[in-house]
């Protein structure tokens, strides 16, 4: 499932004067089985570009295409469909909303305030029955997600409000990933978590990417970008100024000063090393024990 | 969620803007009170009703308001005015202004009924206008500030007026908060396939409850924060306070104040002297 932005705008209240233009002519495409890092600063937009993605914000100008299911203005719908019905196809399925948003996850930042039922499994649960699985398939499916996220069984009839934070995080996002989505929209999702439990978290969702769910992530982490992302886009005033490999980011010294952003350690080290000599290719170099093999592997060669 | 206006501050910079609070709250007070009172004939009342709007109207236009966001905001009361109008029906009216007797049945319809859901509905868009006017043109706090400067005479009989000016200041201060938050969660449980608009009775209870039960959660945790970072402080609601930005009464607050003392005056007297102005300007045309 790949997604593709043609001509994206969006504006918020828009005719009044509060209106504020959030997203200016994207255009993206984010690969199939990718692991996608959208960074830039607060306001720049990133959390608006990835609602569109779900249909949870229609954009005003332009379109998303998920795999074939078109997101766009109600206006833009009637055109699309005024002109398929005279070539007689059928458009039902390309504005499947319901359709679009079973394919499509979305995390959002603090993703444990969406808990409301009164058991952990309650909960999970919710998702699939709202898209019409029967009770035991339901069951199953969210016994899987707890499973991968996690969440042991003896905690499947508590109450979530009873959970410790990182518990409810866990469980909340088990709702999203029991749909089994191809693509997996996260907003900060390490936000408020300690060190050991981000990582984790972060390492759930490498798995999830392994077993070829699409990943699309907005963090601030430079580090989490460096380890976890195959791609890289930055959004600066709701525009996208470049969309690179993450080593890449780190080469292009205009955009690193121009949004403040501070290299991660390994990648300075790597550069430092290479200043003095070395020939470490940074596209490997992702943290601490990549840079490790690298440099043992240019030591080799010398030896 | 973003339809929702009311309430909603717009920042301009006009004269209404500029006013005091204290003189917008005594005129919207003064104005509403207006809309209460019955004229001399039916037609009376509805020249009254059109004389108010249009001041409002002109107010509105002053203030940069649009009609559209007033009447955005009645489009969901048309359910209520048209039970309204089924009560009046029912409820025997006052057979001297009439009757209809429906299909010849002997079902009869008092045109009095007509006439009173006509008057509510008129007042509902005048008071919705006044409202929308004084909410769009000040900031909440410096409502409050108004409010608690009206209330200060009850301080003597230990009436708790800062108290309850905080309650109401904090109150609309969240009122954006809650909305976001709202539309945060619908959001969320939109994309774990709730759908808030179509679907049957029961599933809408259902994503109804999906909603209120995490919102409410939030609120009461937010509120607890809150009143932990007050305390933290050193806020004292009996202590005496100073305010940071003070009001000042000008000379057009006591202009404007004048105007709408001359309406509510000319209302008054047409009440008492029961002049009917269209009448009488009716038969000033027949003859």
């Amino acid at each position: 499932m790949s997604v593709v932005f043609k001509h994206l705008n969006f504006l918020y209240s828009p005719n009044s004067p509060l209106q504020v233009a959030a997203l200016k002519d994207i255009n993206l495409t984010i690969k199939d089985n990718s692991f996608t890092c959208i960074i830039g600063h607060t306001g720049s937009g990133k959390s608006t570009l990835v609602q569109q993605i779900n249909a949870l914000l229609l954009p005003n100008s332009g379109e998303v295409n998920v795999n074939g299911i078109i997101v766009t203005s109600k206006d833009n719908q009637k055109k699309y469909k005024k002109e398929l019905k005279k070539e007689k196809k059928n458009t039902k399925e390309l504005f499947d909303i319901k359709e679009l948003r079973k394919g499509v996850g979305l995390v959002f930042q603090f993703p444990e305030y969406q808990l409301f039922e009164e058991t952990v499994l309650k909960d999970v649960t919710f998702g699939p029955k709202n898209f019409f699985y029967s009770e035991e398939e339901a069951i199953k499916m969210a016994k899987e997600a707890l499973e991968l996220v996690g969440i042991s069984e003896d905690l499947y009839e508590r109450n979530p409000f009873e959970l410790s934070g990182g518990q409810r995080r866990r469980v909340a996002i088990a709702g999203i990933i029991t749909l089994k989505p191809k693509i997996l929209i996260l907003d900060e999702p390490t936000a408020g978590l300690d060190p050991q439990g981000s990582q984790e978290m972060m390492e759930l969702f490498l798995k999830l990417h392994s077993l070829g769910t699409t990943i699309i992530m907005v963090t601030h982490d430079m580090d989490n970008v460096i380890k976890y992302g195959t791609d890289v886009v930055i959004l600066r005033k709701g525009e996208v100024i470049k969309e690179c490999k993450p080593y890449e980011l780190f080469l292009d010294k205009e955009v690193l000063s121009s949004l403040s952003i501070e290299e991660p350690k390994v990648i300075s080290f790597a550069k430092e090393l290479n200043e003095n000599g070395y020939h470490i290719s940074l596209e490997n170099v992702k943290d601490v024990e990549s840079l490790v093999k690298e440099i043992t592997k240019e030591s080799d060669k010398h030896e | 969620m973003n339809n929702i206006t009311l309430g909603k501050y717009v920042p301009y910079n006009s004269f209404i803007h500029r006013l005091d609070p204290r003189s917008k709250l005594l005129s919207m007070i003064v104005l509403m009170v207006c809309i209460f009172f019955k004229f001399a004939s039916v037609a009376m009342n509805f020249l009254m009703y059109g004389v108010l709007f249009i001041f409002i109207y002109i107010i509105m236009r002053i203030a940069h308001i649009k009609l559209r966001m007033l009447f955005s905001q009645l489009k969901a009361m048309w359910v209520m005015i048209i039970i309204l109008l089924i009560i009046n029906i029912l409820v025997k009216g006052d057979p001297s202004m009439g009757t209809i007797d429906v299909f010849n049945t002997g079902w009869i319809i008092y045109y009095s009924a007509i006439y009173n859901t006509l008057y509510i509905v008129f007042r509902l868009i005048i008071m919705l206008g006044l409202t929308l006017v004084l909410t769009a043109t000040t900031k909440p706090l410096e409502l409050t500030n108004a409010l608690e400067w009206f209330m200060a005479p009850l301080k003597v009989i230990h009436f708790p007026v800062h108290e309850i000016a905080m309650t109401i200041s904090l109150a609309l201060r969240f009122i954006p908060t809650l909305l976001e938050e709202t539309d945060r969660i619908m959001k969320a449980q939109a994309s774990r396939g709730v759908d808030f608009q179509n679907g049957k009775f029961s599933e809408k209870i259902r994503a109804i409850i999906s909603l209120i039960v995490p919102l409410f959660i939030s609120a009461l945790q937010r509120s607890e924060e809150l009143a932990n970072a007050m305390e933290a402080r050193g806020y004292d609601p009996s202590a005496k306070r100073t305010k940071y930005r003070v009001s000042k009464w000008k000379v057009g607050d006591t202009i404007s104040s004048l105007v709408v003392l001359l309406i509510l005056g000319g209302c008054i007297a047409l009440m008492v002297t029961k002049l009917d102005l269209v009448s009488l300007i009716i038969s000033l045309f027949m003859r």
